[in-house]
């Protein structure tokens, strides 16, 4: 893991942002601390972001 | 024809509710253990037993479902093919809806379910794979799509592993 700055902790350690890979740790780090169904609600919004975005995809009643 | 977006909360209550059994795979079974990644359809393992198999139908009915790749007209699945260890690609009034006899090397719902969590949305328990298993097949798959999220799956498998809470 690569030591960036940040926020130190409770502990004052700093917590990586980044794995030496490059995936971005604080994205998993935000979805470990919410509950399954916050984790379905984010992975709904970003289908319903990227279906507007796109205009791909309605609702199933536009079908 | 338009697809519908993706309502994966209302496929995953649909299914429960028609008392299908099944597992959930894929992409959806690592977002709900943390990983933040996105995918647009639901992937799942079937029971292929008889009685399962005509509660799918039922649930599948409820949706209007049909299978996706079938350009020339639309086609709805039946008893045979869900029985069978094969995918069916399907869309739904819900979205996309990828139901798998099998995954990896033959691995049928019976073969998962001793790999698999229980995970409770609004008072629906979903049965899901657990991420170390969903890693494994995605490896063993080894499409360009699937190789794309191992470095983040691995990621959050190692930071679940150290706050095993989470």
């Amino acid at each position: 893991m690569v030591n960036v700055p940040g926020v130190a902790g409770a502990d004052g350690e700093v917590p990586p942002a980044y794995a030496s890979d490059g995936v971005d740790l604080t994205q998993i780090r935000a979805m470990l601390r919410l509950t399954p169904e916050q984790r379905l609600q984010v992975l709904q919004d970003m289908i319903d972001f990227v279906g507007e975005a796109t205009g791909a995809g309605g609702t199933g009643e536009n079908r | 024809m338009q697809a519908a977006r993706a309502r994966i909360g209302d496929l995953l209550r649909l299914l429960a509710r028609h008392g299908v059994e099944h597992i959930v795979v894929g992409g959806v079974a690592a977002v709900l253990q943390g990983a933040p990644i996105l995918t647009r359809d639901l992937d799942v393992v079937h029971s292929r037993s008889p009685d399962n198999i005509r509660r799918l139908l039922a649930a599948l009915a409820e949706v209007h479902a049909f299978h996706r790749t079938r350009a020339d007209r639309r086609f709805e699945p039946g008893e045979t093919e869900l029985a069978s260890l094969g995918h069916q690609l399907l869309s739904t009034d819900l979205g996309d809806l990828d139901l798998l006899g099998s995954v990896g090397e033959g691995r049928t719902f019976d073969d998962l379910l001793g790999r698999t969590v229980r995970i409770e949305l609004s008072g629906t328990v979903v049965t899901v794979l657990d991420l170390a298993a969903v890693i494994e097949l995605k490896e063993a798959v080894g499409r360009d799509k699937d190789r794309a999220v191992l470095p983040v799956l691995r990621q959050v498998l190692a930071a679940r592993s150290r706050s095993p809470r989470e």
